[in-house]
């Protein structure tokens, strides 16, 4: 079930309705059913894995809260995170380790008959994992304690505005919620309205429409003259961009409306000045996730330079793999483990940073760090990510360098059409650094903002329920 | 803890949403009166306009596929007063056939005869990959929306009507973007779907809800079957003889079908339905003509279309004046 399609909009009419006539505890028993209905719509034969994965969790969490011996409980996290990374290992990564292993083993000449199984992935495996994972460890380093009610734990796991693509929520803010009575108001509403007018516009108008040409630019076997693959590989960047960011607004909207307030997952990464900056505002609970349970305890920057380094590859590394079970994946989250290294490397030459104010105003500082970082630092990001392979990606690569090519005046028009509108909201939130602005403008501002938003979307949207990208992670 | 009715709080009417609601419901009505008059997207749209604007007193009517379409225009060059031709595409089914002959009965007197190309009439739930395009988008009459939510039993689908006939603009979107330059939509597609790949099988998938609910509703029988039952059934009660044929066809299409495939149980149908309803006539077989008269194995060339454009004239003329059932 689509967030853009007329299923999800009655479905949630429908849950919005009860919602408000219900109790608190039976507002969580009734979204628990939604969330398993929702989840059920793709494939019902996942929700038995939804629910294990659950079950499992919950009782590990409470094992683990009430064993007093500091190395039963670092068994049983072990073990905790020994299922939870067995479930997705097997559905998402078994036949990419297979076939790695098989073709490793032919360089030396072997050639291993290895069984290559048809998995289907299950929709937001990833994204459940690590939310449920979050919370066992963070019950493990007691942050937390653990839920003494199953259903207010499924919940959690199974909310279903977050459950497929995040934001991946940690318990110290979605659990308490849940367990705790929420409110519907006027503040709800007005604000969550917005995300998801917002979030639609980012998905329909911006991110589908430039899918028709980023879709063409990266097809199998095409041959696109070099000016055609930047703008591609640019197009690709901000339709990622708004396909996940405005999943998230809406999924945030959403929970808004029904008193729930779900992390920022991305803010305004576009207009990020540096890879590190950029990190800071992409992918938000992601991120941070990795940053918690990842790269602080490897040692983070703390324990001297190399090993910062060290730390910044493995993360970036097992950053990409999170992300797919290919090479191109992989080869995406080194490349911005590269960047944000040599950028921190650079950070070292802070005269060199004053100079440049020095020589100009700080603001064109500013807007010439966010140009060259999106389009120079940024350009490889999307042609790794977007390719099927490394080998598609070295020729794309390559034929931005064999020429510019014949330039399709009406493909760029297109494609400044549809991100201008976004830019210039953008660039407003950005400098009043509020992403509700809007909603503080005179009313005939503000309605004339929601009337372009609807238009841009009812009129200009793809038609057709395109799935997000997200989801395949 | 402050209550929940605080959703109806004066803020939120002061958030600028009710004062959108309103100006979309302004601006949606203003487009609903411009944007059907100027944008015809296909034949379904310019023959709804036509039956909303003006008045016609004809002594057949035909409607139909799209084969029938180009008979009918064929016809009428031959003989202006013969009929009035409202055939349009397959794509809008039994059910989208049946809305027309009630749309036309509305506002003009009945025919006496009503000519039908159509090859199975009982074939069709509503799954087609046109369907959107057709049906959805064009058939919005409150009672329509009604007739047809009832027979799919698809909340989706009927929302989506719904949202059609609330807006104009979603309605009309794909041939306003079309007046955007460089938006580069020259053509629009009759089944978006079709664009993305999506053909597998042409048809769009079910519900387990939907296939309940038709179980229910309609028994075994499709929701075409029965749209057709009731056409007759109109036929009947207004004294409209009703002519059925099956669009005429290549000899490789006949060959590659083989003898009386599907034919069979179809003129069973039919037969069964003839001895309750007495208006009903039909032709069992379509005729079959040489391969190179046909343009893609299912329309004529347009050299070869006066030329059956006059069998088919004989053929009714014939037809409608014989007292027998079929032919």
């Amino acid at each position: 079930m689509l967030f853009n399609s007329f299923q999800f909009l009655l479905f949630f009419a429908v849950v919005f309705g009860l919602y408000l006539v219900l109790p608190h505890r039976r507002q969580n028993q009734m979204l628990l059913v939604a969330s398993y209905v929702f989840y059920g719509a793709w494939d019902w034969r996942f929700l038995g894995l939804l629910a294990a994965s659950t079950v499992a969790d919950y009782y590990f969490a409470r094992w683990i809260e009430d064993l007093r011996t500091p190395r039963h409980r670092k068994q049983l996290v072990a073990a905790s995170m020994a299922v939870n990374l067995l479930f997705l290992g097997f559905f998402k990564y078994f036949n990419f380790f297979v076939d790695s292993f098989a073709d490793v083993a032919g360089w030396f000449g072997f050639s291993p008959h290895l069984p290559s199984l048809k998995i289907i992935l299950p929709v937001g495996i990833s994204f459940y994992t690590f939310q449920s994972m979050s919370y066992v460890i963070d019950v493990y380093r007691k942050r937390l304690t653990a839920s003494r009610r199953l259903a207010d734990f499924a919940l959690y796991v199974a909310f279903f505005p977050q459950l497929v693509a995040g934001p991946i929520e940690r318990a110290t803010n979605l659990l308490t919620q849940i367990t705790s009575e929420r409110r519907v108001s006027s503040f709800g509403l007005a604000h969550g309205g917005f995300l998801i007018l917002w979030g639609y516009f980012q998905k329909v108008f911006v991110a589908d429409n430039l899918a028709l040409l980023t879709d063409h630019v990266f097809a199998a076997g095409a041959h696109p003259p070099g000016n055609m693959v930047l703008l591609g590989a640019y197009a690709f960047f901000i339709q990622i961009y708004c396909d996940f960011a405005g999943y998230s607004n809406i999924a945030r909207g959403v929970a808004l409306c029904m008193g729930f307030r779900l992390m920022l997952n991305f803010n305004l990464p576009l207009l990020a000045a540096s890879p590190s900056d950029f990190w800071g505002r992409w992918h938000l609970s992601f991120s941070t996730w990795l940053r918690d349970y990842l790269f602080t305890p490897l040692g983070g920057f703390r324990k001297g330079p190399w090993l910062a380094y060290r730390n910044l590859f493995i993360t970036m590394f097992l950053c990409g793999l999170w992300h797919g079970a290919a090479w191109h994946f992989v080869a995406w989250g080194l490349y911005a483990g590269l960047t944000l290294g040599v950028h921190r490397t650079l950070q070292a030459f802070r005269p060199l940073a004053k100079l440049g104010d020095w020589l100009v105003s700080r603001s064109v500082t500013l807007v010439l760090c966010v140009l060259f970082r999106f389009l120079v630092i940024d350009f490889l990001s999307p042609v790794l990510f977007r390719s099927t392979s490394l080998k598609q990606a070295g020729h794309l690569v390559s034929l931005v360098f064999q020429g510019w090519g014949a330039v399709d005046f009406d493909a760029w028009l297109r494609v400044f059409f549809y991100i201008t509108p976004l830019f210039v909201m953008e660039i407003i939130q950005y400098r009043a650094r509020d992403h509700y602005i809007v909603l503080k403008w005179p009313v005939l501002a503000r309605v004339a903002v929601y009337l372009a938003l609807f238009y841009a979307i009812v009129v200009f949207g793809m038609q057709n329920a395109q799935s997000f990208i997200y989801f395949q992670f | 803890m402050r209550s929940r009715l605080s959703i109806f709080s004066s803020r939120l009417i002061r958030s600028g949403l009710l004062a959108t609601l309103i100006a979309v419901v302004a601006a949606e009505w203003q487009f609903g009166r411009v944007l059907p008059g100027h944008y015809f997207r296909h034949e379904v749209d310019e023959i709804l306009y036509q039956l909303d604007h003006r008045r016609y007193d004809d002594r057949i009517l035909s409607l139909g596929n799209s084969v029938g379409r180009q008979m009918d225009i064929a016809i009428k060059r031959l003989d202006r007063k013969m009929l009035r031709p409202m055939s349009s595409n397959a794509a809008i089914e039994m059910t989208g056939q049946y809305f027309l002959l009630r749309r036309y009965l509305e506002r003009n007197p009945a025919p006496e005869a009503l000519i039908l190309w159509v090859d199975d009439p009982f074939q069709g739930n509503l799954r087609l990959v046109y369907t959107q395009n057709y049906i959805q988008r064009c058939f919005l009459r409150w009672r329509e929306i009604g007739q047809i939510a009832w027979w799919k039993g698809s909340p989706t689908f009927t929302a989506e009507m719904i949202a059609y006939r609330w807006l104009p603009s979603f309605r009309f979107r794909s041939d306003i973007q079309k007046d955007v330059p460089f938006l580069g939509v020259s053509e629009i597609g009759l089944a978006p779907q079709v664009a993305f790949g999506n053909q597998s099988g042409a048809v769009s998938s079910r519900s387990a809800f939907s296939r309940w609910w038709q179980r229910r509703v309609l028994g075994d029988r499709s929701i075409s079957s029965v749209a057709f039952e009731r056409l007759v059934e109109l036929c009947q009660t207004r004294g409209i003889e009703l002519y059925l044929i099956p669009a005429p066809i290549a000899e490789s299409v006949a060959e590659s079908r083989g003898p009386m495939q599907g034919r069979a149980e179809i003129n069973e149908r039919l037969a069964a339905l003839q001895r309750r309803f007495s208006v009903l006539h039909f032709m069992p077989e379509s005729r079959v003509y040489p391969d190179d008269e046909f343009r893609d194995g299912t329309h004529f060339k347009d050299s070869y279309l006066s030329a059956r454009a006059r069998d088919y004239h004989t053929l009714l003329k014939e037809w409608m004046a014989d007292d027998s059932d079929g032919i």
